[in-house]
Parts: C-alpha cells; sequence; structure tokens
C-alpha cells in the first residue's frame, strides 16, 4: 500500500467535495467513464474522495454535466509542492547543488581500512598505497582501483592477491600473503660442485647423498678445507664429475664478549612538556594550539585519532604531538646490577643463536671481568652446527 | 447436416439459466466483493445499496465505503450488519 500511496503522491491528487442532492449518480457516471476514485466517502448529500491531478479535469467536466457541485478541497503531491515553490529558485539551486555535491563527494575514499595477514604490516601497506596516491581524498574511477591493484601487486612481492571494494565513501583492501615454496636441496647436474668447511671444527656425523666425502668422524677440520668432493671415483679406475649434496655436522666453539661502562649516562625525560594539536582533514592539515616547534632537545610522540560516526571513520583525524624535554644523567650501577644487564644480553644472544637453522648450544662456559671502567661476560660457546659451504669447480663449458 | 451444426453452435438454455447474473464474495462481514453491478443507488456510511438490473441488494452497517469500483464489480468496506435482496 506505501508504494500506492507513493505514486500517487508523485503524480499528484485532490480531495474533493461533491454537493448534489444524488450523489450516487456522480459515482456511476464516474465510473462508466473510467475515472479512478478513492477514499470515498457519502454523506447526506454530498459525496467526499480523491481523484488523481491527471483525472480532475474530466472529473470536473462529469460534475458540471450532471449538475453537480465540484469542490477541491485539498491539493496533494509532488506536482502541487512544485507549483507553490516555484518562485522560490533559490531552493532548487539549493537542492540541485546538494545533489551534485553529494554525487561528487562520494566518489571520493574517506576511509581506508587495510586487512592484512600476519605476515604483513598495515602500516606498510598505507604507505605503499600512499606512495601510488591512494590515501584520503583519493577521486576514484573503476579503472584507477583496478590499476592501483595491479601496481601494488607489482610493487610489493609479499602479496599474491589483493582486493580494492568500495563500500560508498569506504575502500575496505582485502589481502592474502605469498607462500613461498618450500626449497629442496637441489644440485645441479651441469656444474661441478664441492663443499668446504665454513669454519674450524671437529666433525660429529657425516650424510652425503651426492659425491664423495673427503673426511671422516671425528677428524679435526680448518675453514676452507673439503668437505665433500664432486670428482667421484668409481672402482673401475674411471672417474666422474658432479654436483655434491651433502650435510656435515660439526662442534665448534665461539667466544663472545658483552660489555657495559661502570658509569654510563641515562636519559630521561623532564617535567617541561608541550602539547600540539592539529586537525586533519583530507590531508590539510589545520593547527589548533598557537606554538612553534620548541628549540633543544626534546622527545616527540605524536597520535593519531580517527574521528567516528555510527562506528564509522571519518576523513577528520586529530592529531597530538606530545613533546618532553629530554636531558642526561650519570648513573653509577652496581656490580650486582651490571650483571643482571649482561645475563640478560647473554640470553637475548642465545635466543638468537638457536633461532639460526642447525645451530646448537651444547656447552658454555662464563667468566666476569672488570677493565678500563668496563665490566664484561665473557661466554665461550660450544656448538654443534651445519658447517658445509657449496663452492662450485669453474669448467670450460660453466657460463 | 444443417440440423447438426445448428445443435453444435446452439446453446441450452438451462445453461444460461444457470449463469448467475452477480455474485458476492464475503470476507467476515468487513469486506464483500460484488461483481455484476450496475450502478450505486444509495451510498451513506450506513447503508449501500446496489443495482443489479433485476434486483437491488442493500447492505447495511456502520462506517460503510466504497474501497474500489469499475464498471460492473465494485469492493464495499465497513462493518456489515445485514444484506437485503429488494425486488
Amino acid at each position: 500500500m506505501f508504494i500506492v500511496n507513493f505514486f500517487r503522491w508523485l503524480f499528484g491528487y485532490a480531495e474533493f467535495c461533491l454537493k448534489s442532492n444524488f450523489p450516487e449518480r456522480y459515482l456511476n457516471i464516474a465510473f462508466k467513464n473510467g475515472l479512478h476514485l478513492w477514499k470515498t466517502k457519502g454523506e447526506k448529500e454530498s459525496l467526499k474522495g480523491c481523484v488523481k491531478i491527471k483525472e480532475l479535469n474530466e472529473a470536473m467536466r462529469l460534475a458540471q454535466k450532471a449538475g453537480m457541485e465540484f469542490e477541491i478541497t485539498r491539493e496533494h503531491g509532488l506536482p502541487y509542492l512544485c507549483r507553490r515553490y516555484r518562485k522560490r529558485a533559490g531552493l532548487l539551486a539549493g537542492l540541485i547543488f546538494g545533489a551534485a555535491l553529494s554525487c561528487i563527494l562520494s566518489r571520493f575514499i574517506w576511509n581506508i581500512e587495510i586487512h592484512a595477514p600476519d605476515g604483513i604490516n598495515e602500516y606498510e601497506i598505507r604507505n605503499e598505497l600512499k606512495q601510488l596516491g591512494f590515501s584520503e581524498g583519493f577521486y576514484y574511477t573503476f579503472d584507477s582501483i583496478v590499476d592501483l591493484r595491479h601496481k601494488l601487486l607489482i610493487m610489493d612481492n609479499r602479496i599474491s592477491w589483493m582486493s580494492i571494494n568500495i563500500f560508498g565513501t569506504n575502500a575496505v583492501v582485502e589481502l592474502s600473503d605469498r607462500d613461498y615454496p618450500i626449497e629442496s636441496d637441489k644440485t645441479d647436474s651441469n656444474r661441478i660442485g664441492n663443499i668446504i668447511s665454513d669454519v674450524d671444527g671437529t666433525i660429529t656425523g657425516i650424510s652425503v647423498s651426492k659425491g664423495s666425502a673427503a673426511v671422516k668422524i671425528g677428524e679435526g677440520i680448518r675453514k676452507g678445507q673439503l668437505l665433500v668432493s664432486g670428482i667421484i671415483e668409481y672402482n673401475d679406475g674411471t672417474a666422474g664429475f658432479s654436483d655434491s649434496s651433502a650435510h656435515i655436522k660439526a662442534k665448534t666453539s665461539e667466544a663472545v664478549v658483552f660489555r657495559l661502562p661502570m658509569n654510563s649516562k641515562c636519559i630521561i625525560k623532564s617535567d617541561n612538556a608541550i602539547t600540539k594539536r592539529s586537525l586533519s582533514f583530507f590531508n590539510i592539515n589545520i593547527p589548533l594550539t598557537l606554538c612553534g616547534d620548541p628549540m633543544g632537545s626534546f622527545f616527540r610522540e605524536i597520535t593519531k585519532k580517527q574521528a567516528e560516526l555510527f562506528g564509522q571513520g571519518l576523513p577528520i583525524f586529530i592529531k597530538e604531538e606530545q613533546w618532553e624535554e629530554i636531558g642526561e644523567k650519570d648513573i653509577d650501577k652496581t656490580e650486582e646490577k651490571l650483571k643482571n644487564i649482561l645475563n640478560k644480553r647473554q640470553l637475548m644472544y642465545e635466543y638468537f643463536l638457536t633461532l639460526e637453522d642447525n645451530r646448537k648450544i651444547i656447552k658454555r662456559k662464563k667468566s666476569f671481568s672488570k677493565s678500563n671502567g668496563t665490566y664484561e661476560l665473557k661466554v665461550l660457546y660450544e656448538l654443534e652446527e651445519e658447517i658445509g659451504k657449496k663452492q662450485y669447480v669453474m669448467t670450460g663449458d660453466s657460463g | 447436416m444443417k440440423g447438426r451444426l445448428k445443435n453444435l453452435f446452439t446453446v441450452d438454455n438451462e445453461f444460461l439459466n444457470k449463469v448467475p447474473r452477480y455474485t458476492m464474495q464475503m470476507a467476515d462481514n468487513r469486506e464483500v466483493i460484488f461483481e455484476g453491478c450496475k450502478g450505486v443507488v444509495e451510498y451513506t456510511d450506513t447503508s449501500v445499496k446496489l443495482n443489479t438490473g433485476s434486483t437491488i441488494v442493500s447492505f447495511d452497517g456502520r462506517g460503510l465505503y466504497i474501497r474500489r469500483m469499475t464498471d460492473s464489480d465494485i469492493i464495499i468496506g465497513g462493518f456489515i450488519l445485514s444484506v437485503e435482496f429488494i425486488m
């Protein structure tokens, strides 16, 4: 019913009151002539109802023909509204301007939302998009979005798939990271390759899949020594050349020294702090506080807050800069404190050491010492690691 | 042959007598769809009288109104209390 009422309002209709001794006669005539009347209400010697603006003249003509008094009591709908405001050109101009402004502004991106997988930083993607010109206030077309997508896929190798979906003035960027193939232990059949030692140590394990081993378990080796040869001697006395592939494990040692000055200077924040605020709208910064950048050594912290409306981000940002004055202060550290810090550094080093492939700590020896105002921690590590390094032999036909 | 063709295209009088001149379909006592109306004789909010050619059908009630009307059909809405056939 709403649709019917809406179309009646759109095309316009009038309420009428018909005065006659026999109003039913008008009903019969009207319906016989195909007039569309509704909300008809019969009263004593009168009839009320509604008629379309298009059929109003016909309804009046029929009433006149039947000798009845036809009176329009009220007018409804858009045509009457337009007629009423036809002299107010400013209203129409405002309406057109508003509609045009709404159409133009809806072609701009107001808010960019990035859904990046764990391996890809959202901030980096935002910066890359900014470099390509896609930021708040970007005027978009279908072609520009497709072009942008291709450019970013070429620019960032980590992305395997991406889409930019536009919802009104919001752009949602969806990304998928690339799955790299697992590197297999491949060998090049056209090249002759040896495996040599990368460090000094004692062999603890040999596993040769291609080539012939030149060392044995328990042998001591030097850096650069041949471990697996690409020249293979067969039982019949002949020799062949091939690329070599092997896993050689050896016991190695490594000495690491961690140092800390006993008297150190520390940077501390003072109470002197300045707060600067600015309003950012479509990349235009409007300062809200009237003060310049302070002189001297300051620590600056920037926070950016986005304005929201009904949970929807708007392209309005409030940028707050906190400038805090910093100064240096001498601090004397106790031996206990220095030991603690050095121990923590050593643990951190060991964590990163074991993150490397095929490196395992077998033993460690620690010693603390003081020298020239510094406190030292010397750690001697005994490791088990993969020591093989590929070395290709130059041949006449190799590129 | 001629007699057979005549029989084929002759409509039985009995069949014609069975076709109603007007039909009424009532939804409770709130609405009536009337087919075969030849005009409105009386129209007030308490009474609507319809001409069917041979009979006048009178609907009495409260708040009666014509919802929709064409040259042969009419829909009457309102609270219908009685239906009367005036011959």
